[in-house]
């Protein structure tokens, strides 16, 4: 997944922000450089938001506040909220004339919710996510958006792609055994090759190959067995 | 099944190459069968189909492709 764009209105401190990131296939790199309490870190929270839902914000959503903490009443008590990211995926698929061929696709998530302000209380609102297919004839809805995402992005890889350095060296630096870290890195490697997948297809043609060979043993050689065992009887019978 | 992936599945195909060609095509039908496999198994993390019975039809075709070429021989 490659994120192309990110809009974040109403986003706790990023009232109205655009983010435009790096498309060129030299330049991969983007740097988000800013003042403390300027809002990095909630760029970090807003993306997870909108990919992944509250379940991703750093508290529940009845008490971890979305909307600006300066927000002016006299704007409206109600205050909408949405973070909309635009990405790029890329699948490939197995050919036996082509080999490996590639998929780019192009998506627009948005996630919204709104909070109505009750003096210094609010009441968190339902949260809604939509999710289209941008092609050249236009976009195309795609349901259920969470299993689209999280087939790209499992959430297990959430905290590696989204985090920032205080995280990064909670991470490797925790007060934990060493064995915990390892098990962490180790689980974090096998989570970014994918081999989950792989450990789980071998298994399962493990089992078809347990499943074959009990087939095999319950009718196969026992048919075998008769008819050889009635030939040599009737061989037998010939020879006396 | 996502990019990440390409790296593993390259390998993968690269370890078929290597593999006892036991008949005719048998490599060719034995890296669709793992590809498939795998995408089938990536599918099933997000939408939970009835992926034991998709490996067991996929190694059933393989050992079925296996059986036609021995009798044709």
């Amino acid at each position: 997944m490659k994120l192309l764009r990110a809009e974040f209105t109403n986003f706790r401190i990023l009232r109205n922000l655009v983010l435009d990131f790096s498309s060129e296939t030299d330049k991969t790199l983007v740097v988000v450089r800013a003042e403390n309490e300027s809002g990095k870190t909630t760029i970090l929270n807003g993306l997870q938001w909108a990919l992944y839902g509250d379940d991703a914000l750093p508290g529940s959503r009845r008490d971890y506040r979305l909307h600006p903490i300066d927000w002016n009443v006299e704007d409206g008590e109600r205050v909408r909220i949405v973070v909309e990211i635009d990405f790029e995926t890329t699948s490939i698929r197995h050919s036996r004339t082509h080999g490996l061929i590639e998929n780019k696709r192009k998506f627009t998530i948005m996630r919204a919710t709104h909070d109505t302000l009750r003096g210094e209380r609010w009441d968190p609102g339902p949260t809604t996510v939509r999710l289209f297919q941008l092609t050249e004839r236009g976009s195309r809805p795609i349901e259920p958006p969470e299993a689209r995402v999280r087939e790209e992005l499992p959430p297990d890889l959430r905290e590696i792609f989204f985090t920032d350095g205080d995280r990064a060296l909670s991470f490797i630096e925790a007060d934990v055994a060493a064995s915990t870290k390892q098990a962490r890195v180790r689980s974090a490697i096998e989570s970014l090759l994918g081999l989950d997948v792989i450990h789980g297809a071998i298994g399962r043609v493990r089992r078809t190959a347990t499943d074959v060979n009990k087939k095999v043993k319950s009718t196969a050689p026992q048919a075998n067995i008769s008819r050889i065992a009635g030939e040599i009887a009737d061989h037998d019978d010939e020879q006396e | 099944m996502p990019a990440n992936d390409r790296k593993v599945v390259e390998i993968i195909l690269e370890e078929v190459k290597h593999v006892e060609e036991r008949c005719d095509g048998y490599r060719e039908v034995l890296a669709d069968a793992l590809a498939d496999i795998i995408t089938a198994e990536r599918q099933h993390r997000v939408r939970g189909t009835n992926i034991q019975q998709k490996v067991s039809q996929k190694c059933n075709a393989t050992g079925e492709f296996l059986a036609e070429m021995r009798d044709s021989s």
